[in-house]
């Protein structure tokens, strides 16, 4: 588990979401949409929400093109049930809970890089 | 035992020294326990004369004469990984604003992947002289643990700029840093050397 999470302010530019990306070396970040009620923006959002559109990302904010609604996991739950989710949403990235909170996130690229390191250790 | 196992069984001595530094530099770091950093002083030590007593054996005939360089080459990236451990080290203990450790997630996590590459090299090195296909396999992870690390660095920085620091304090901070994130890169050098020299035998 991934636990850099960066949460951004919703009233953010693209702009700035994709300077924060890019500082941090991150490939996502989390948009606080309302008291716990959170998106997620990553690359691809940025892409074909905004750039490919045509759209000045400095004239979109980042609740516009955050993806709702974020698809989160209890702590604990096996790299199988993972793995199942993120097959049938189509994703390559889940964000891990314990309670209300969001502690981490697991990416494809992490489950392919544990399991390699698994062989070795 | 012949001069070049002898040699082989000093590099594995020295990966298995860089490991428990490596630990050590985590466990001081994570406990703000400076003492510890004294034996990371003494383990660099050992480390050189282990690398000292490898380069005799070498200079005395063991291995081929074109498989001497990349040997020795292999010797001096281990010690440079003890060196570069126990440089970071040194920073460290210079440091007196120890607040930027507060909360965070990222040096725990580069000092974790300085370990884990540690691992992966000393648990496997002799298994790459056997199975250089295994050897390829870490290549890869240690590359993606490395870049994870470069990305973890330049973030931390990216967040250090915001602190308000004694000057001092910040260029120790940011050498320590430099010097933690500079640990995977050697990992990653030798594990390069190491690939030349299986290919070489």
């Amino acid at each position: 588990m991934n636990r850099r999470l960066e949460v951004v302010d919703p009233e953010l530019t693209v702009l700035e979401v994709i300077e924060k990306i890019v500082n941090k070396r991150i490939r996502s970040v989390i948009v606080r949409l309302k008291e716990r009620d959170y998106g997620v923006i990553t690359v691809r959002d940025i892409v074909y929400k905004c750039l490919v559109k045509g759209i000045d990302p400095e004239d979109l904010k980042a609740y516009e093109i955050a993806s709702k609604p974020l698809v989160t996991v209890e702590k604990g739950t096996t790299v199988e049930e993972i793995l199942a989710i993120m097959e049938k949403s189509k994703i390559g990235n889940v964000f891990v809970r314990e309670g209300d909170k969001i502690v981490g996130s697991i990416t494809l690229m992490d489950i392919m890089t544990g399991y390699l390191i698994g062989r070795l250790l | 035992m012949r001069a070049e196992e002898r040699v082989i069984d000093n590099i594995g001595k020295m990966l298995i020294l860089s490991l428990s530094a490596c630990e050590l530099l985590r466990k001081a770091v994570l406990e703000k326990n400076k003492i510890l950093l004294e034996e990371i002083s003494r383990i660099e030590r050992d480390g050189d004369d282990l690398r000292r007593s490898t380069a005799r054996q070498i200079y005395r005939g063991a291995f081929l004469p074109y498989l001497r360089t990349n040997i020795l080459r292999l010797v001096e990236d281990v010690d440079d990984i003890l060196n570069t451990t126990d440089k970071a080290g040194k920073y460290f203990r210079k440091i007196e604003d120890l607040g930027f450790l507060e909360n965070s997630i990222e040096i725990e996590r580069i000092l974790d992947l300085n370990v884990m590459l540690c691992k992966i090299l000393s648990k496997n090195f002799i298994e790459f002289f056997k199975v250089p296909e295994k050897l390829s396999e870490a290549m890869i992870v240690v590359r993606m643990l490395e870049k994870e690390a470069d990305n973890l660095k330049h973030s931390i920085l990216e967040n250090l700029k915001k602190k308000d620091l004694e000057f001092w304090d910040g260029i120790f901070t940011f050498n320590f840093i430099e010097a933690l994130e500079e640990i995977s890169d050697v990992v990653e050098d030798t594990m390069d050397t190491l690939q030349v020299v299986v290919l070489s035998l």
